[in-house]
Parts: C-alpha cells; sequence; structure tokens
C-alpha cells in the first residue's frame, strides 16, 4: 500500500481520509509530504471538520409506531405448517381423504408390526414396494378401463372388457398428467408459498 | 438462547424468507431510523420521508425472492431506498428546504406535520437552542449540496459506508463515489465556515 511518495504527489481521497481518522496507519512518507503541502494539509482538516459535524448530526426517526406501519403492509410467504392448514382448508374433501388413506395405513402397518414381530425393516421396504406395486397396477388397470369407457365403446362393454394395450397405455398416460399436475402444484406451494397479510398486533 | 436482535441480516432474511414475521420485525426496528435519516435529509419533508421510508421496507419484503445473498442485506435496502427516493425528487423538484416543514405545507397544522423533531439529547435550554440552530444551519448545508453528492456524503459520514457499498447502493462507478464525496466535502466546508459554533480550521 505505501508507494514511495515523491513531494509532488498529493494525497489520494482515500489517503486524505485514513489521514483524519487513523493517523498512525498513514505512512511517515505521507506525513512528510503532508508538512510541506498545505493542499494535503488543508485536505485533511476538512475531512476531519467536516466528518465530525456529519457525525454529530442529530439523529431523527420516524414516528411511533413506525414498525406495525410496515407491518401491516407487508407480505411474507406463509410458513410450512400453516400452508399445510390453509391447502387443507380449501380442499376439506382431498384433505379428509388423505387423511383416511394415512390413518388407513398407519393402522394397517401398526397391526402388521404386532402380528409380525419378527419383520425387518428390509423385508417391510420390500413388501411396502411391492403393494405399491400392485396398487399401481390395478389403479392402471382401472384407469384404462374408464379411459376405454370414455373414449371407445359403451359402458357395458367396457365394464366387462379385457385390459387391452390401448387401454392400458391411456390409463398411464392419465396417471403421468395428474402426478405431473400434482407434483408441479405442490412444488409451487412449496416454493413459493402463499402470501398472507400480515396484521398489525 | 439466541434471540432474534443476536442474529445477522442474512440469517434474519432467511428467516423471513420462511414466513417468519418476528424476523421482519426486528430487521424493520434495525434499519429504520438509518433509512429515514438518509431519506428524510434527501426529502426535507417528515410525512414524505416516512412514505418513503415505509415504501422501502415493504418493498423490500415483498421482493425478497430477488435478493442476491451475495449482496449485504442492508446495501439492497438503501440501494431501494436511494431509487424510491431519486424517483420522487425528479417528479418534484423541491423549492426550499427547511427542518421547519415542508415547503407545499400552508396551514400551521401541516407545518408541524411535515417538520422533523431533532433529537438533541439532555441539554440546558441555552444550549439546546444553539444546538438546534447550529444543528439547522448544518441540516440547509445539506439540503444545499446536490441529490447525489448529498446521498453519497450521508452514507459515507453519517451511516459509514464503504465507498464500494456507496458505489453499489447509488449504482455509478467507484472513481465517482470519490468524487462526489470530496465535491460534497468541499462545498460542505466552505458553507459550514461561516457559520457561528463552527470550529475554525
Amino acid at each position: 500500500m505505501n508507494r514511495n511518495l515523491a513531494t509532488d504527489k498529493h494525497l489520494t481521497a482515500d489517503e486524505l481520509e485514513l489521514a483524519s481518522a487513523r493517523p498512525a496507519e498513514l505512512a511517515d512518507e505521507h506525513w512528510i509530504h503532508v508538512g510541506s503541502c498545505q493542499r494535503c494539509a488543508a485536505g485533511i482538516a476538512d475531512v476531519r471538520e467536516v466528518s465530525a459535524v456529519l457525525r454529530d448530526l442529530p439523529a431523527v426517526s420516524p414516528r411511533p409506531g413506525f414498525t406495525e406501519r410496515v407491518m401491516a403492509r407487508v407480505r411474507l410467504p406463509l410458513p410450512w405448517h400453516r400452508r399445510a392448514l390453509v391447502v387443507a382448508r380449501e380442499r376439506k374433501g382431498m384433505s379428509a381423504a388423505a387423511a383416511a388413506v394415512c390413518a388407513a395405513l398407519g393402522a394397517g402397518g401398526a397391526m402388521w408390526a404386532i402380528r409380525f414381530p419378527e419383520l425387518r425393516p428390509l423385508a417391510l421396504a420390500s413388501w411396502v414396494a411391492g403393494q405399491a406395486g400392485d396398487l399401481l397396477w390395478q389403479a392402471t388397470i382401472g384407469l384404462g378401463r374408464m379411459a376405454y369407457v370414455l373414449g371407445l365403446a359403451d359402458v357395458a362393454t367396457a365394464i366387462g372388457a379385457d385390459l387391452t394395450l390401448g387401454s392400458a397405455v391411456a390409463g398411464l398416460a392419465t396417471i403421468a398428467l395428474v402426478s405431473i399436475g400434482s407434483l408441479s402444484v405442490m412444488i409451487r406451494l412449496v416454493r413459493e408459498g402463499q402470501p398472507i397479510l400480515i396484521r398489525a398486533r | 438462547m439466541v434471540t432474534y436482535a443476536d442474529r445477522s441480516d442474512k440469517q434474519l432474511v432467511g428467516l423471513c424468507r420462511r414466513g417468519d414475521e418476528r424476523a421482519a420485525r426486528e430487521l424493520v426496528e434495525r434499519f429504520q431510523r438509518p433509512v429515514f435519516s438518509i431519506v428524510f435529509r434527501m426529502v426535507r419533508d417528515r410525512e414524505k420521508a416516512e412514505d418513503l421510508t415505509q415504501e422501502t421496507f415493504v418493498r423490500t419484503f415483498n421482493n425478497l425472492d430477488r435478493y442476491d445473498r451475495s449482496y449485504k442485506f442492508s446495501s439492497w435496502l438503501f440501494k431501494i431506498a436511494y431509487n424510491l427516493t431519486v424517483d420522487h425528487l425528479r417528479k418534484k423538484e423541491l423549492r426550499t428546504i427547511s427542518i421547519h416543514g415542508s415547503p407545499d405545507a400552508v396551514t400551521a397544522d401541516q407545518q408541524e406535520a411535515t417538520s422533523v423533531t431533532l433529537e438533541s439529547g439532555q441539554e440546558a435550554p441555552d444550549a439546546r437552542i444553539e444546538s438546534l440552530e447550529l444543528a439547522g444551519q448544518l441540516e440547509e448545508a445539506i439540503g444545499k449540496l446536490r441529490a447525489e453528492y448529498r446521498t453519497a456524503i450521508l452514507l459515507r459520514h453519517v451511516e459509514g459506508r464503504a465507498y464500494e457499498e456507496i458505489a453499489e447502493i447509488m449504482d455509478i462507478p467507484l472513481g465517482t463515489v470519490k468524487t462526489y464525496i470530496f465535491r460534497a466535502r468541499r462545498q460542505l466546508r466552505e458553507d459550514l465556515s461561516d457559520l457561528d459554533g463552527y470550529p475554525e480550521n
């Protein structure tokens, strides 16, 4: 930082401030220059006086209640647990169904654990995966039939009809679309949150 | 236990992003005085300064998702305040400068509503009047500076911001910041040298 200062080189703005605020940190060569340079000496005095005056400016503050007035207008994202409550309130049917499924799964799991206490976590995971695969396959078949009913034949034929490649593909496509849609909604809810108005207390 | 007051600005911003209202309150409490102080000295009207400061915080919190964490939160806040204030000043050319109220105030009530209360601590009545007079003259001298000079010098000497941070806030090159501050200081020094009670060089 220190440079070999020739006497005709004036102090920079940074050096003037350093000389004013922390004189001990300014290199001796600079002080030698200041000793023989009226302009730099006056510069240091200016910085010192103006800084002192500005530092002593009276404090000004907004009127009491400022924070409340700001908070009344601020919208923050909802915390995740309140966001979940909002979703639950808005979609009561879906929430009830999800809660019922969770309760059934929990009860089933508990009964299973009581009946087979020797069950290992890996085996349980394997069983759950197998059940989930079966469920998915059944859902595929069901949706395939539904697609078949809606698009291809009358109801009676459709319900009795065997699974065809076309209905299976239609079913899978429907599942994929529904999953992507639900996932994107969930991701948006979690990432962006739902803005709320925070009321002043 | 770590309280909100103990947390860093960035930690509080992280909490705000998760919807923590108390974190937002803490940030408002922490920065309302410095932001208001700069804005008030820019617009010279208490009511307008409060509106602009309030708007600064509201915009800041409502746009937290746009905040780049590599910047200091205070820089971002001051930048929003600066932009809002400059926009306001561009729309409305200020004609006169007074700590005794807005130039647009016609009635006594309006003058009182727009004037600023200077907090000058515990002083004897005479000393207080003298100090307030000097403070008023100082405010007048600061008010005579160009808006850019005023912002730069206040950020530097009142708020103690680094040159680099001021450049970021005002969106100008570092060299320009130094020039602004140098010129502002020189002009202030000239204006203040005539004041009674101002220290002689």
